[in-house]
């Protein structure tokens, strides 16, 4: 157990590095340690909504829109056409995804209660995120931007997950 | 610069194109528009500089009143015509100063020099990266917090001023609106929106520290070969990506029970100011789980950092390398992993689970055990040393005595049992002094003084440097030790008077003496303030590596 | 320097601590006899670590401190042997501190009442304290919060039709007989407050929407102030009760005064 930092550690400057592909591996990174904190987001949603739904009488779920499955369909539908590389078709029914969301929204305007609160927060964080994944595909690596996708396709499940064992 | 003087130096071991790159002209696109991480690295140091010395006159308002309720105060009027009529300042001025003060402090300065400040600028180069990973969402993380700052601030100039709940918004009363008092209208969702884009913009910055450290460093550089100041860096963005994203989505429903009628953490059947409130089933105490879960880490996030500089500081002056590296490394790695485990120990009064409350203390208490082997091993390092005194050392040296004081109190406050009298009383406000306030900011003055050399090319004045270390020294004991003392009597904190209460008359001395160390103290901080300028532009021109240290960034011709 | 200053500020602090100038008051209750006994425990090995931990980081400074500017290099890089020693011995002290001390938290808080425990209900607002008695029909009358209100001199909202509440005292003080124990039912009707007795070592918040149970008694009469110790809004610092100890034949007579002035009960001289 000598390592020691007092020594400065030898530079061998005949070697001859990919800086290219560092950058490239420090991407893949940076967007796994994005997903770790969306996923820490998440998580404490739902331990909220467990806590919640746990500890006061006034709990009660909400009905799902149908238009939810719909939406999900095209989210699924969205991936799987990312996985074929085909990035146009994928944004599109990406766009579809979010106005499906907007028609669950204006016909959840009316339903209240603490069920209807934590509709509300899971669908439009996850919107966010799918907000964010058009950015991606502006701005980033597409395989980088897919994988992103990917975990926002996933995170939709787990929210529809919820909904469904907390539904009324 | 030739090429040949890159080779020289060590730093052109790749095919990319120049290392050097000429700051670029003009003030708008070298301070506003930089993605330079040098440049941003100073731009949070000199926020956070302005944030620590308002923070630091809001606490001396604070002290000032504590010792003579009464006093008129003319100009204070003049600054908050409400809060202080007639000069007199009103308990809700001061508790809006004491939430601003630990706001600003907690979030500005100690979050943001040791890691967004110094972690920007030297990570870098400690690694022999060109950059931060990603420069741009790094400038994006600057202005964020900027902008973050500015509506903190802001929170004082609205109708009602600035919240009064403390820097921990409690709900209910940080949950129900204006009718809780002053300042907690629009104050306080200002200061829930402040919070919010805080996390963002630390979010981002973690990001970019952990995909710095993990993929570009040199490709001789291992992570068991690390400066202990990456490695302090590191744990630390591991705790603000995780720690951050939780308290975000707390602010965010906060936000909604305060505006969108919710009720995630408003119970039913409230009656504030003779009004019964619309809210049912909350619970206040789901809050606490919450911001304590990001709370109780942020602690670390403050201290993870200046426990690396303290270490490579005492290490490079002691003329030794680190004293058991390894266990230095497992430990913060521990203190990281174990600090999400015991948020419940804030909350032993709150009415939780008191079997949960065993728990947590005993979790707690193994925490102790990393931090007693970082302090073995720091006079470890020193043994058999030959230690070269000069500001930085003495300031690392400060640390060390100040974490051992500060840290051995959590001994006590960690048992639930004990903690039945202390929670709340002015013994925990000077043990998180200590720790985590005054040991974090005398890293931050060990880094200061250590790498100003590298970050302005020119040495800061020793004497005056030494002069501002034993009186700082001398002044925080002298601050927080007598703070303990009212604790014990049972004091408790975020009184705005003691005037109420037959057994708080007798700590009048105390507090006093308490008040006119921090007002020595304070006057200190100016002498530094002046060394910091004025040795920018008339100190002695520094050589290379003026404290013949070891870790690469003293090697790169990297200036900004 | 360095060195004289870990000197002076450690001589200082302990100076301060050892002075007993301020200190601790009088614990009143057997409970709290054994907080005391464990939190010296506590505070001398903290002063001991305290002091040998300061004294070591001098001692180092002084020994090997250097005059100038040095070059040698030197020392060793660590010793796994000791580290573990010291990893165990911290481990020990502080695990084994904290699991002491759980005998007096278990009975603070998960001991059981004992069967004659007298009830009494706290109920905390911005920024006083009311507490009630069961009468002699041993029961707490009827509440509904929509009928809460101080200007109506009502704190509880107690419901004048349920027969049970007649005779229950509201007081802005905490009265309770020597020696007897106490179950305080404390609930807030606004925001956070906590109940901190010093004399009797405990502390608890009042949570809305809670009702948190806390059970002590107190031997010695007199009286003590309760300060609230959770933050609660600008009147937070004077929200002060009493809690009021007094022998039980005393106690009697007080309670049997104020039922008299209730009218629920005639004097005795009138029978």
């Amino acid at each position: 157990m000598s390592t020691s930092e007092f020594q400065p550690v030898e530079l061998k400057s005949d070697v001859r590095v990919d800086w290219e592909a560092k950058q490239k591996e420090a991407s893949r990174t940076g967007l796994y340690v994005l997903l770790a904190s969306i996923l820490m987001f998440f998580g404490a949603l739902t331990s909220v909504l467990i806590i919640r739904a746990g500890s006061a009488d006034d709990f009660h779920g909400v009905p799902i829109p149908r238009v939810l499955w719909f939406s999900t369909a095209a989210i699924l539908a969205s991936s799987y056409f990312l996985v074929r590389n085909d990035k146009r078709t994928g944004v599109v029914f990406g766009l579809v995804f979010l106005a499906g969301q907007a028609v669950a929204w204006v016909q959840f305007v009316n339903i209240k209660g603490p069920g209807s609160w934590f509709f509300w927060t899971f669908s439009v964080s996850h919107a966010f995120h799918v907000l964010g994944g058009f950015v991606a595909f502006r701005f980033a690596r597409f395989e980088l931007a897919r994988v992103y996708w990917h975990f926002v396709t996933g995170l939709w499940l787990y929210v529809v997950l919820m909904f469904l064992i907390w539904r009324s | 610069m030739a090429a040949g003087d890159l080779a020289a130096t060590g730093r052109d071991y790749g095919s990319r194109e120049p290392v050097v790159a000429a700051p670029p002209p003009g003030f708008v696109r070298r301070w506003i528009f930089s993605t330079d991480h040098k440049v941003i690295g100073k731009q949070y140091y000199f926020l956070a500089l302005f944030a620590a010395f308002l923070g630091m006159a809001l606490s001396l308002l604070m002290r000032w009143h504590l010792i003579d309720p009464d006093r008129k105060i003319a100009w204070l009027e003049k600054l908050w015509p409400e809060g202080a009529a007639g000069g007199i300042m009103t308990p809700e001025l001061y508790l809006s100063l004491m939430t601003m003060h630990g706001t600003i402090m907690v979030f500005f300065v100690l979050t943001t020099v040791p890691q967004s400040g110094f972690g920007n600028y030297f990570l870098p180069l400690q690694i022999g990266a060109d950059d931060m990973a990603f420069p741009r969402l790094n400038m994006a993380s600057f202005w964020t917090t900027f902008v973050s700052f500015l509506v903190l601030i802001a929170a004082f100039v609205v109708p009602g001023g600035a919240p009064l709940g403390g820097w921990t918004a409690y709900p209910p009363l940080s949950g129900v609106g204006a009718i809780a008092g002053p300042g907690m209208g629009l104050g306080m969702d200002l200061w829930i929106v402040s919070i919010a884009l805080f996390c963002i913009a630390s979010l981002m910055g973690a990001i970019n520290f952990v995909a710095t450290l993990v993929d570009l460093r040199a490709p001789s550089l291992g992570l068991m070969q690390l400066p202990l100041t990456c490695w302090g860096w590191f744990t630390t963005a591991m705790i603000s990506l995780l720690a951050f994203a939780v308290l975000l989505p707390g602010g965010v429903l906060l936000l909604m029970d305060r505006n969108l009628g919710t009720s995630f953490f408003l119970p039913a059947g409230l009656v504030v100011s003779d009004r019964a409130l619309q809210h049912s089933g909350g619970s206040p105490i789901l809050w606490q789980h919450l911001f304590w879960f990001f709370g109780h880490p942020e602690v670390y996030i403050a201290i993870l950092p200046g426990m690396g500089f303290v270490s490579t500081i005492l290490s490079t002056f002691a003329r030794k390398p680190i004293f058991g590296y390894r266990a230095m490394v497992y430990a913060m790695v521990a203190i990281a992993a174990l600090g999400f485990l015991v948020w419940g120990h804030h909350m032993f009064v709150s009415g939780m689970n008191p079997y949960s409350a065993i728990a947590f203390s005993l979790i707690t208490m193994t925490v102790g055990v990393p931090s007693a082997i970082k302090t073995f091993n720091w006079v470890g390092t020193l043994w058999g040393g030959k230690l070269w005194i000069t500001t930085p050392s003495l300031f690392a040296l400060g640390f060390v005595s100040l974490f051992v004081s500060g840290g051995i109190t959590g001994i006590l406050l960690g048992q639930p049992a004990m903690d039945m009298y202390f929670h709340d009383t002015y013994f925990v406000v000077g043990h998180f002094h200590l720790i985590m306030g005054v040991a974090a900011v005398f890293a931050m003055f060990a880094g200061t003084y250590y790498w100003f050399p590298k970050m302005f090319g020119r040495m800061m004045n020793e004497t005056l440097g030494k002069a501002h270390f034993l009186v700082t020294f001398l002044g925080v004991y002298a601050i927080f030790v007598p703070m303990h003392i009212a604790g014990i009597v049972g004091n408790p904190r975020r009184y705005p008077d003691f005037k109420e209460f037959e057994f708080l008359a007798d700590l009048k001395f105390l507090h006093t003496m308490m008040t006119h160390a921090a007002m020595s103290t304070a006057a200190i901080q100016l002498v530094f303030l002046f060394n910091l300028f004025w040795s920018m532009y008339r100190g002695s021109v520094a050589p290379a590596n003026p404290w013949h240290a070891t870790t690469r960034e003293w090697s790169s011709d990297e200036y900004e | 320097m360095a060195a004289v200053l870990v000197w002076v500020v450690t001589a200082a602090t302990l100076a301060l601590f050892l002075s007993g100038r301020w200190w601790l008051p009088e614990a009143i209750n057997a409970q709290a006899r054994s907080w005391d006994s464990h939190f010296n425990l506590t505070f001398w090995i903290m002063g001991a670590v305290f002091a040998a931990a300061q004294l070591a980081l001098s001692w180092v400074v002084l020994r090997y401190r250097s005059s100038g500017e040095p070059v040698a290099e030197s020392g060793s890089h660590g010793n796994n042997k000791l580290e573990l020693v010291w990893m165990g011995a911290a481990a020990v002290v502080f695990v084994g501190l904290s699991a002491l001390s759980t005998a007096i938290w278990a009975g603070v808080h998960l001991e059981r009442a004992p069967a004659g425990a007298m009830r009494i209900e706290a109920v905390a607002k911005q920024f006083a304290w009311n507490f009630r008695y069961q009468g002699p029909d041993g029961k707490f009358g009827r509440v509904k919060p929509e009928l809460i209100s101080d200007a109506n001199g009502n704190p509880f909202g107690l419901d004048d039709t349920d027969e049970a509440g007649r005779d229950d005292i509201t007081m802005a003080a905490l009265r309770i007989p020597a020696g007897t124990p106490v179950v305080l039912e404390m609930q807030s009707r606004d925001v956070l407050h906590n109940f901190f007795v010093r004399e009797l070592r405990i502390k608890q918040d009042l949570v809305p929407g809670m009702r948190i149970p806390l059970r002590f008694s107190a031997d010695k009469p007199g009286t003590y102030e309760v300060a609230c110790s959770e933050l609660c809004g600008l009147g937070h610092h004077q929200m002060r009760t009493q809690l009021i100890v007094m022998g039980k034949e005393e106690f009697q007579k007080w309670q049997q005064e104020t039922l008299q002035q209730l009218g629920v009960i005639t004097a005795p001289e009138s029978r």
